[in-house]
């Protein structure tokens, strides 16, 4: 009996050791989301021009489907798992840019995706309105009074097809869960023109911001929202992507030097910023020393002026995170996300992502919105924020199909 | 001379050391040196009393008497899995390692010069490393690391002298030799497919580096030597690799993007790293039980935090050089196990032990070139003496890598819960020469 159980006492000793070494690992499925405070059953995200998923100066399916709202709402399980967007079939409204080659500069060639925009989205309005209502240059106030316009694009009327405002679109499907991407078209056009002249005072956007939200509280006041806030826009690839020196057989002779690039004022001083239509004028001479005209003053950011804007991104990001915070909103940071982004790049999968204009992979090649890869970047802070503030255990968004 | 020796070293650990795996303590540790002291997990810094002693006490080789020759060769299995999340490589990915066997083993010869003084030299590799993932043309981790692998090899000449019966010193030198390879793969997002595309691998294989350590230890038993207690001390050796960086482009299918790669395409070169094998440190007690019963346990503490970061220099295009931040921790193993040898006297000899072995590694850390983790290993063992100076033993031990997640913080994005396992065999010949 002895020798039996010591039999048995080794024969159990040695499958535990084999059972030790042989464990296996089972795979890791995606987790059920569990949304904690937030209610995803009727998910709205209203916004501008990344809400609605533009790409390389366009709207097209097969990118809005990487739309961080629709992203969101596929990770939350929002709305049933039917998210509707206006889909617009390729090539685009506008058509949208590709990279099709190089020049023998090596500059990249970008031209329209080939064939005939479509007249409009091919995803039928549901009644009560798209679940996606961003809309391409809304400002806040745009939200609140706006109906249609904007040619050639019209992309209000795309989205908003004729039945009221965003905000009464969205109000109308009995929002539980809203995202807020609103308040950088109230600064953009500093960008875009070089002037921050065109920047919409931080007052006033508080006042219409909070206009939206109060509109937001007495329309669907059982909805849980994510604000997000506003990149800084001097650091978009529009703006980063011209250096300030070139380098070239500009010198006596042919001979190479680097050149600073100059304004009206002379060189450019460090920190300063050339935007991206310059590219058209810099191969015409613009910039290079007189009597070679200067860049005009549309297509540079001067260190002051993008002080002046900065500041402004700054203070609208205040009122942003304050609003946030007053009304228990959660805030998905996205400044602080293409932040890091621009300043060390974004390692997935060992690859370094940077902010780059064209090869940078975070945004697409009109040097302005987001790429695929970017929104999902956007859609995991959302993700993030909401799960901080609601105890919720969303699962985030899979960044690999976005490189793919 | 010292040309003859350092080549003569250096066929031997091609020789003897043809490949170590991560198996048997963490971070990149092997504690495969021995078959008797295996059998008790490795808790032998007290007792350690034959030509094993040069890795587990040189103190220990002063019990040594004639001359003596231990032969132990290893089989180790290792494999190592992978489990994906989002947001990257996403859910539901799963990948493995290679699941491979590798046969490191121990060599040492030791001799009493009189009742006091003993000396010996052991060849053995503490160290080493290879995880080997499979399929790497599509291991979602490729960018990160197909393959790591590191073959140290420590020659030691030893000498232990014991000014009393129950006390005992010993020191030894090392000479390390030892070798790296890392292969990878390489990435490039391709703006005209708008895509990340493969876009080359490259491979790094080091010539044979060298350096020079000491170790260290006493050992006291008391009394009637019921009690034994053991200390011993290896220094860490810090190795400069040269090398050969080999970069091979691979084609896209885009032959635009590929001329945009060819244009920037590193070339093969040389290539520098430096590793430092870290100091390790043991404390050792044990005690006779029973007339029949011998248990000891110890704790070994290892300085991983010497390992800091991985650099890889180039020397033609220095825009690639790579500075891996590890910031490893300084850890402890606990090694515990019983021998029963019928009445003390009996030619056989049954063993069986456990250990807990911390991880060094940080989460961010936690990847495909070295996925670590926390290790309880369990072993059993035999052994055979004839009383006329040979003796035989063996040993088994599975080891069992809890499950380690990178928590969502990898360095390099690459997030999930990794688990490896090993097991180990092996058996060590002790012959005496009279």
């Amino acid at each position: 009996m002895r020798t039996h159980t010591s039999r048995l006492a080794a024969a159990a000793l040695a499958a535990a050791l084999v059972a030790a070494g042989c464990s296996s690992l089972d795979p890791i499925e995606r987790p059920a989301p569990v949304t904690g405070n937030a209610d995803f059953s009727s998910y709205v995200a209203i916004g501008t021009s990344i809400t609605m998923g533009i790409q390389s100066n366009g709207l097209v399916e097969d990118l809005q489907v990487h739309a961080f709202p629709a992203l969101v709402a596929d990770a939350a399980g929002a709305n049933g798992g039917s998210f509707v967007q206006p889909l617009v079939p390729t090539p685009g409204i506008l058509p949208v840019l590709e990279v099709t080659g190089l020049t023998p500069s090596g500059l990249p060639i970008i031209t329209q995706r080939p064939g005939t925009a479509p007249a409009g989205p091919s995803t039928p309005r549901p009644i009560d309105g798209y679940d996606n209502l961003g809309i391409s240059g809304a400002l806040v106030a745009s939200a609140l009074t706006k109906t249609t316009g904007d040619a050639p694009t019209n992309y209000f009327d795309l989205v908003l097809q004729g039945q009221g405002t965003m905000i009464r679109q969205c109000i109308a499907q009995r929002p539980t869960f809203v995202s807020v991407e609103l308040g950088s078209n109230e600064l953009i056009l500093a960008v875009l023109k070089g002037n921050p002249a065109y920047m919409i005072g931080g007052l006033a956007f508080q006042a219409v911001y909070t206009q939206l939200l109060d509109s937001l509280a007495t329309g669907a006041p059982g909805a849980k929202l994510v604000l997000l806030n506003v990149t800084n826009l001097t650091d978009m690839a529009y703006a980063t992507a011209i250096k300030l020196d070139v380098t070239g057989p500009y010198g006596p002779g042919g001979a190479t030097v680097t050149i600073r690039l100059r304004d009206a004022a002379g060189p450019l001083p460090d920190g300063s910023r050339i935007l991206l239509p310059a590219a058209q004028l810099i191969p015409q001479g613009y910039g290079f020393p007189a009597p070679a005209p200067p860049l005009p003053d549309s297509v540079v950011i001067t260190p002051s002026e993008k002080a002046t804007i900065d500041a402004a991104v700054a203070n609208y990001n205040g009122i942003i995170a304050a609003a946030a915070q007053q009304r228990g909103a959660a805030l998905a940071d996205l400044n602080g996300t293409f932040a890091r982004a621009h300043q060390d790049g974004i390692v997935v999968g060992g690859v370094r992502y940077t902010t780059s204009f064209v090869t940078g992979g975070l945004y697409s090649f009109d040097g302005v919105h987001p790429s695929s890869l970017g929104h999902g970047l956007i859609a995991n802070e959302v993700l993030r924020a909401v799960n901080a503030k609601s105890g919720a255990t969303i699962p985030y968004v899979d960044l690999a199909p976005l490189t793919q | 001379m010292r040309t003859m020796l350092h080549r003569a070293a250096a066929a031997a650990a091609g020789l003897l050391v043809a490949a170590a795996t991560d198996a048997g303590a963490a971070g990149f540790g092997l504690y495969e040196q021995g078959a008797r002291a295996l059998g008790t997990a490795g808790a032998f810094a007290a007792r350690a009393d034959d030509p094993s002693a040069i890795f587990f006490n040189p103190a220990g080789l002063a019990n040594v008497e004639d001359r003596q020759l231990v032969i132990s060769p290893n089989l180790i299995y290792y494999k190592s899995e992978f489990s994906g999340v989002a947001p990257n490589p996403g859910y539901g990915i799963e990948e493995e390692t290679k699941g491979e066997y590798f046969p490191p083993f121990a060599l040492y010869y030791a001799q009493g010069i009189d009742q006091k003084v003993a000396a010996g030299i052991g060849i053995y590799s503490p160290y080493g490393l290879q995880v080997a993932w499979k399929d790497p043309d599509t291991f979602t981790g490729r960018t990160i690391s197909t393959l790591s692998k590191i073959t140290p090899f420590y020659f030691v000449p030893s000498a232990a002298w014991a000014p009393s019966p129950s006390f005992r010193v010993g020191a030894g030198a090392t000479i390390v030799l030892s070798k790296i390879e890392l292969h990878r793969h390489l990435q490039a997002y391709n703006p005209l497919d708008d895509r990340t595309d493969d876009i080359g691998t490259v491979e790094l294989h080091s010539y044979t580096g060298s350096a020079v350590g000491f170790n260290a230890g006493v050992q006291w038993w008391p009394g009637d030597a019921r009690w034994k207690l053991g200390a011993a001390y290896r220094s860490a050796v810090n190795i400069d690799y040269a090398g050969a960086a080999d970069f091979k482009q691979l084609p896209t299918g885009n032959a635009t993007f590929d001329a945009i790669v060819g244009a920037g395409f590193p070339p093969d070169q040389r290539v520098e790293t430096a590793i430092e094998f870290p100091a390790q440190a043991s404390l050792g007690v044990g005690r006779q039980l029973s007339a029949s019963l011998y248990g000891e346990i110890n704790a070994n503490w290892t300085q991983w935090s010497s390992f800091e970061r991985l650099e890889l220099d180039f020397d033609q295009t220095p825009s690639r050089n790579l500075s891996i931040p590890e910031n490893w921790d300084d850890v402890f193993n606990i090694r515990t196990g019983l021998e029963y040898r019928k009445g003390g006297t009996a030619d056989w000899a049954w063993r069986g032990g456990y250990y807990f072995d911390q991880s060094p590694q940080p989460p961010e850390g936690v990847g495909p070139l070295l996925p670590d983790s926390d290790r309880h290993g369990l072993t059993a063992g035999a052994g055979w003496r004839n009383g006329r100076g040979t003796t035989v033993d063996a040993y088994f031990l599975a080891v069992l890598a809890g499950e380690r997640s990178t928590e969502g913080v990898n360095r390099d994005g690459y997030d999930g819960t990794y688990q490896s396992g090993s097991m180990s065999a092996g058996v060590s010949l002790g012959l005496t020469f009279r």
